[in-house]
């Protein structure tokens, strides 16, 4: 017997009209309208049972809503307080050439981790921990910046080649006390009494983020990114360089986007990871960064239509299979796939995607690994021991063998008082030149007579920005790592380099910062990170 | 050890106190000028670095045998793993 639809029913009372499928057609219209009721209450009682329920997955854990198509910011807000401790880690750091912290507080408890290597790996005891919580999600950032996930590792559309891929951790709160001879660091996951939200942690509306979205990868370019040059932060990409300050306004919209380049909360946040969980200042002793890897070989024999290129066997015995080549330094390299022998003097070193000419007037030279090169590490590791291999901490790649330039920042020398970072208050606001949204730090880099690396000794904060400071250090006292600048009488505008490039060796980390170029500086060695929490209040 | 880089002079002996009466120290071997590429004077040296809570005068005493106990090679945590892998082996066997 087919089934057939009846005329749609509006009970008295009820807002809405239902419609039956029914054969029975022997109903009088008020015995209709009492059956649409019963089904109308029924329906009603669902729907309440339902959002009963979706508030109650919201309270604990992430809610994926397939309408939205994204996970609902409320459900990840309460998903992190729900990880949250509510204690105080801290760590003492010594505003001496020390390099060894104390850790303090809820942080004594923890022993430093030990780092993955490659495929072996690693253990961390902060893994999963309050405020050092990470997981890698994809998602997007709204004009307002206001966050979005649409996917978290371990979900089938979670993919982190094809799309924009973060690190997801809680915002966090933090303290500094300085005593003259020692700086007290403390953070939590829960605003404490004196505690202040990190850098970042604000949206331009006045609300505090729902969470913080690090970039995982270095800057690369691919199809579906934002801004001018579709600005990415995915696996698999070759490192997008030649940037620079200015470039990163064109290239990452940040007037009209959330997007902007490389902010300085990831570098707060970096910074503050490695001394929280490695009680160090240094940071090349744990993670060298690809920083002493910078060779340029002759090609010995010529090819055509090839894919590898033959340079002496002595010299390719320093290259590493998974790292970048390229014939000359420019924009264009490739990933090494393999090395053989070609003949008993001469190897051939396969380049992953060339088929192309070398002649013996040319070089090969080592370029920045690919992003994604890590992705074999589950936790804080290095992808092999030297400083030929990039790294990754919390989650973020980095290391890859190029400066990260900052987009937020201007560092400007009036001649007498030193060169001193200004960070825009907003990235809507950023721009070529000192605006008034540009704030001064007053906390110069270590200042000199001379055009320079110089070594601080530690760092002070302002705006969110850790700025190295004071003078006094070395490659392995104070800050351990290099700060360029140019004698104080110069003045100018310049952009901040971070982390070092390939032949940056023992001056590179997490304190490296080289402030000698001028803000539209491009380079072969300058890269940088694409930031979703740039938009701030 | 290290190839240390210094703007300011290095010394054989160089200590920083630390909380709990322990210090950190640099033991400097090979101690040079050099100029950079800027021109600029800079100090070298092969460095150790370790934490102690011996004196400073103590450490000076202690110069040759300390840096011998700093420069004995440590194994990686991948020599650990190959190493016990291969005592895994031995046992089954």
């Amino acid at each position: 017997m087919a089934i057939k639809p009846c005329k749609s029913i509006k009970f008295p009372g009820l807002t809405d009209t239902y419609t039956f499928l029914q054969d029975d057609t022997t109903l009088s219209v008020s015995g209709a309208a009492a059956d649409a009721k019963v089904a109308g209450d029924m329906l009603r009682e669902q729907s309440a049972e339902i959002a009963s329920i979706k508030h109650a997955v919201e309270q604990i854990m992430p809610y994926y809503d397939e309408t939205a198509g994204e996970y609902t910011n409320t459900s990840l807000k309460n998903w992190l307080k729900q990880k949250a401790t509510g204690l105080a880690y801290g760590v003492r750091i010594p505003m001496s050439t020390a390099t060894t912290l104390t850790k303090l507080g809820a942080n004594a408890n923890f022993a430093v981790p030990t780092l993955a290597v490659g495929a072996t790996a690693g253990n961390d005891p902060y893994f999963g921990i309050g405020p050092f919580f990470w997981v890698e999600v994809n998602g997007y950032v709204d004009a307002d910046g206001t966050p979005h996930v649409t996917a978290i590792r371990g979900d089938d559309h979670f993919s982190r080649t094809q799309h924009q891929t973060w690190i997801l951790t809680p915002v966090l709160y933090y303290s500094m006390a300085i005593d003259g001879t020692n700086i007290d660091l403390y953070i939590s996951d829960t605003a404490l009494s004196g505690y202040g939200v990190q850098p970042g942690g604000v949206l331009p509306s006045g609300d505090t983020r729902p969470y913080m979205l690090y970039a995982k990868y270095a800057l690369g370019t691919a199809s579906d990114g934002v801004g001018a040059g579709n600005a990415n932060t995915k696996s698999g990409l070759r490192p997008w360089i030649s940037v620079s300050h200015n470039s990163m306004i064109t290239n990452a919209r940040p007037s009209t986007t959330g997007y902007a380049g490389k902010t300085v909360d990831i570098d707060w946040y970096m910074k503050v990871m490695l001394m929280m969980k490695y009680a160090t200042k240094n940071s090349q002793t744990y993670f060298p960064q690809c920083s002493n890897y910078n060779y340029e070989y002759d090609v010995t024999v010529e090819t055509s239509n090839a894919d590898y290129v033959v340079i002496a066997k002595a010299n390719a015995s320093n290259l590493v299979v998974g790292s970048s080549a390229g014939i000359g330094r420019n924009q264009t390299f490739y990933k090494i796939s393999a090395i053989e022998s070609y003949d008993s003097d001469n190897s051939k070193v396969f380049l992953e995607g060339f088929t192309g000419s070398a002649t013996t007037a040319q070089k090969l030279s080592t370029m920045h690994w690919m992003t994604g090169s890590c992705d074999m590490l589950e936790t804080d590791g290095v992808l092999g021991n030297g400083a030929k291999y990039p790294c990754m901490l919390q989650g973020i790649e980095f290391g890859l063998g190029m400066y990260e330039v900052l987009g937020d920042v201007i560092i400007s020398s009036d001649g007498t008082t030193g060169w001193i970072p200004h960070v825009v208050d907003d990235t809507i606001n950023c721009a070529t030149s000192l605006t008034e949204h540009y704030k001064s730090t007053n906390l110069p880099l270590p200042m000199g007579d001379s055009d320079s690396w110089k070594y601080g000794l530690y760092m002070l904060e302002n705006h969110g920005l850790l700025v190295p400071t004071s003078t006094g250090g070395s490659q392995s006292s104070g800050l351990c790592d290099g700060q360029y600048t140019n004698k104080t009488e110069t003045t100018g505008v310049h952009e901040w380099l971070g982390l070092g490039s390939l032949s940056t060796g023992g001056n590179a980390g997490l304190c490296c910062v080289n402030a000698h170029t001028a803000l539209g500086l491009a380079n072969w060695d300058i890269g940088s990170r694409l930031s979703a929490t740039g938009r701030r209040g | 050890m290290i190839k240390n880089v210094s703007a300011t002079e290095l010394v054989p002996v160089m200590t920083a106190e630390l909380t709990g009466n322990r210090r950190e120290v640099w033991l400097n071997k090979n101690i040079q000028t050099e100029t950079d590429e800027d021109g600029n004077t800079v100090w070298t040296a092969d460095t150790v670095q370790f934490v102690t809570e011996l004196t400073a005068e103590e450490v000076t005493a202690r110069f040759d045998e300390l840096w011998e106990e700093q420069t004995v090679p440590k194994p990686t945590i991948t020599d650990v793993v190959d190493g016990l892998n291969a005592l895994a082996e031995m046992l089954m066997m």
